[in-house]
């Protein structure tokens, strides 16, 4: 009987640890092939033999916290993938994603980077949607020459001035001044900062901070936390006590929804201005903790294809929706979706799929209709998105902050 | 503000408290460290939210089923794998590795069932605040104190003044000496680990509500309830409690009117000096010079 109890338990451990190495293999949709740490897997449609084939390296976080978001990243490159390769290809030649899971850790985005050149020998790269991790592996592709559009929003790993590295999503240094214009348009004057100590979270509260001082917008107090923290009734009570107008707000993950909470439980009920999105997993947790959220971002999650107005957007939720049954769980699927559309539209006015003329061909990338809007590379930032749209949360859905404002819900907030 | 700040480092060390009782009893009756009960209690949110928020089942129910659940978790966990382990001989430090092995698996094992998304735990009361002292205080936060008074009591007197107990303290002095005196020390230990594993899952049912449940949402609380068990002393309950109680002010206070940045490093300064001057605790447990 305990020979039979051990056997037993073995064989549920053993089955629990193939589970957890399988993890990147359940959140990648056409994963054929998985290894632990550093996870495989390629997808095409087409024929072609190997040389034949256009090959871009796709590292995202497969497993860990970010694990559901990088599924949903890899699900519309997927899709993209499908839907170009039915267009022919990238000039004729058909496409193949080589997927890796970068477990968003920088040590294995570098490891993930070299294996794409020297092994995979990839024509371009998409991602990582860890900012940080394109912070560590972006020098490598820049000096394999290999075309990277990145889908991180922190502005470090465009600073580095890696010519063959792009983004065709929101850089948020670029939306810090936008905030701070309409905590201007607002009259707020006086703000406090609750910020992570990550690189995407840290760098665009620092932007902020930044912007804010140039806006003459006192900042009150800088908070930040450290990751897995749950209690932040301190830290709000320094922020309530330093009396500011509003508070920015510049976290990650389960954060944000703990935070929004004990913020309105120790009675802040003035506006809050968030540094990107806030997806609905938030929004559900939080309740009406975030009411009257607002922020600058391109575009939002959308529960339904009906919400979206938009004809590009419903266009590509449709498609979604048609190949997995479920909407995008997080904008990192319409930044990947963006991104190989900008692959594709550089090898049609490129005309070759050379690595050198495709990175030219980006930078060439003029009035180009994406799910964030319209894409333009051509002032030579590298960056192709500089419009954003505002929003506030209104008894948990999004709303256009500035039809929000017209209608004077301002005054009774004051109220 | 004070007192909204003191409640609410009162709600953090409760809950670091209750992880802390599961570590001092596993100390107490087992002589061994178990370094799941973190991700245990992230594994009991992610339970009671199943039984609640999906398959809508009372809470008081709810409760009770994951109770039994959790036992029974502990107790193969110890059977299976502990007990295992001692028998073959193993250094003791093996042992707390495969504990720390477990609570990977039962974080990645989390991630493959619920998703790595934040859950909403619906709420357990109508009464969405009660008011103590003049402040608004959300009721799962106050229950989350009673319910933490309620286990410490409850547990002490069942190690010091039941048969069960007793045997189980004896049990982990003097495994052979207990067994001659008829004392079922397998029963007893496995019982020990069991109990502890229910307690850290009662915790994270409690506090679904207030912060969420994510995959992570033990990870920090294991090891704070870790240094709360120590500066109480290790092995004492009412210490446990305490220990957690002073923990979680001191990270509230230190952020409200030192800095934010400063609230890790003065929380683990103060294990630091507890370890170097007074290892037994403040309720000078000798369970650490054992």
């Amino acid at each position: 009987m305990k020979k039979q109890l051990s056997k037993i338990l073995a064989l549920g451990l053993s089955l629990t640890m193939f589970l957890t190495a399988c993890g990147a293999g359940k959140t990648s949709t056409k994963t054929e092939e998985t290894t632990t740490g550093a996870a495989v897997s390629e997808s095409t449609t087409g024929t072609a033999e190997v040389g034949e084939i256009f090959v871009i390296g796709n590292p995202q976080p497969l497993t860990g916290v970010n694990a559901q978001v990088g599924e949903s990243a890899n699900m519309a490159a997927e899709l993209a993938v499908k839907v170009i390769n039915k267009e022919g290809g990238f000039n004729g030649v058909p496409i193949k994603l080589v997927n890796y899971d970068d477990q968003g850790s920088p040590e294995e985005a570098v490891k993930i980077a070299n294996k794409m050149i020297q092994v995979d020998k990839v024509d371009a790269i998409l991602g990582s949607l860890t900012s940080s991790n394109v912070l560590a592996a972006g020098g490598i592709y820049n000096e394999a020459r290999i075309p990277t559009i990145g889908t991180g929003n922190s502005p470090t790993w465009m600073q580095q001035g890696w010519e063959y590295v792009f983004r065709a999503g929101l850089n948020t240094a670029l939306s810090m001044p936008h905030v701070t214009e309409k905590m201007l348009s607002l009259n707020v004057k006086k703000v406090a900062v609750f910020r992570g100590l990550d690189d995407a979270a840290k760098t665009s509260a620092e932007t902020f901070i930044e912007e804010a001082k140039k806006a003459g917008i006192e900042v009150t107090t800088i908070e930040s936390y450290t990751e897995g923290d749950t209690d932040f009734s301190g830290q709000v009570a320094k922020m309530i006590n330093s009396k500011p107008d509003a508070v920015f707000c510049s976290t990650n993950g389960p954060t944000q929804a703990i935070f929004a909470k004990q913020l309105r439980q120790l009675g802040f009920n003035n506006l809050c201005f968030n540094r990107e999105g806030i997806p609905v997993d938030t929004i559900n947790v939080a309740g009406d903790a975030v009411n009257n959220w607002v922020f600058a971002y391109p575009y939002v999650v959308y529960s339904s294809i009906e919400e979206a107005k938009d004809p590009e957007m419903k266009e590509f939720l449709e498609l979604y929706f048609q190949a997995y049954g479920v909407m995008p769980f997080h904008d990192c699927a319409y930044r990947s979706w963006d991104a190989m559309m900008v692959f594709w539209e550089a090898s049609k006015i490129a005309g070759s799929n050379d690595k050198e003329a495709i990175k030219d061909a980006i930078s060439k990338i003029k009035d180009f209709k994406s799910l964030g809007g319209m894409l333009d590379f051509t002032d030579g930032t590298r960056e192709g998105l500089h419009t954003l749209n505002d929003y506030i949360i209104i008894d948990g859905k999004y709303l256009d902050f500035n039809e929000w404002l017209k209608a004077g819900n301002i005054s009774k907030l004051a109220e | 503000m004070i007192i909204q700040i003191l409640v609410s480092g009162l709600v953090l060390g409760c809950v670091y408290g209750l992880i802390a009782l599961g570590y001092s009893l596993i100390y107490k009756a087992s002589g061994m460290l178990n370094f799941t009960q973190g991700d245990i209690l992230t594994l009991g949110a992610f339970l009671g939210y199943t039984f609640y928020g999906v398959f809508h089942i009372p809470f008081i129910l709810t409760v009770i089923i994951v109770f039994i659940i959790m036992l029974g978790f502990g107790m193969v966990l110890e059977k299976g794998i502990i007990s295992k382990l001692v028998a073959k001989g193993t250094l003791p430090i093996y042992t707390v590795l495969a504990t720390i092995a477990v609570s990977y698996i039962i974080q990645n094992g989390s991630m493959l069932v619920w998703g790595t998304q934040s859950i909403n735990f619906p709420r357990i009361f109508h009464v969405t605040n009660i008011k103590i002292l003049g402040v608004n205080i959300q009721t799962e936060a106050f229950v989350c104190i009673l319910v933490s008074m309620i286990c410490m009591v409850s547990l002490h007197i069942f190690m010091k003044h039941t048969r069960f107990g007793t045997s189980m303290r004896a049990a982990a002095m003097d495994p052979l000496a207990a067994r001659s005196l008829g004392i079922n020390v397998s029963l007893a230990t496995g019982l020990t680990w069991g109990i502890s594993a229910a307690v850290a899952a009662l915790a994270g049912m409690l506090i679904g509500p207030l912060y969420g449940v994510y995959t992570t949402l033990g990870a920090t609380i294991g090891r704070k309830g870790f240094a709360s068990a120590v500066m109480g002393g290790y092995g004492n309950m009412y210490g446990a409690m305490l220990g957690g109680a002073i923990l979680g002010l001191v990270e509230t206070f230190t952020s409200a009117y030192i800095s934010s940045s400063y609230k890790d490093l003065v929380a683990y300064i103060l294990l630091i000096t507890f370890l170097f001057i007074k290892p037994t605790g403040i309720f000078n447990e000798r369970a650490i010079q054992d």
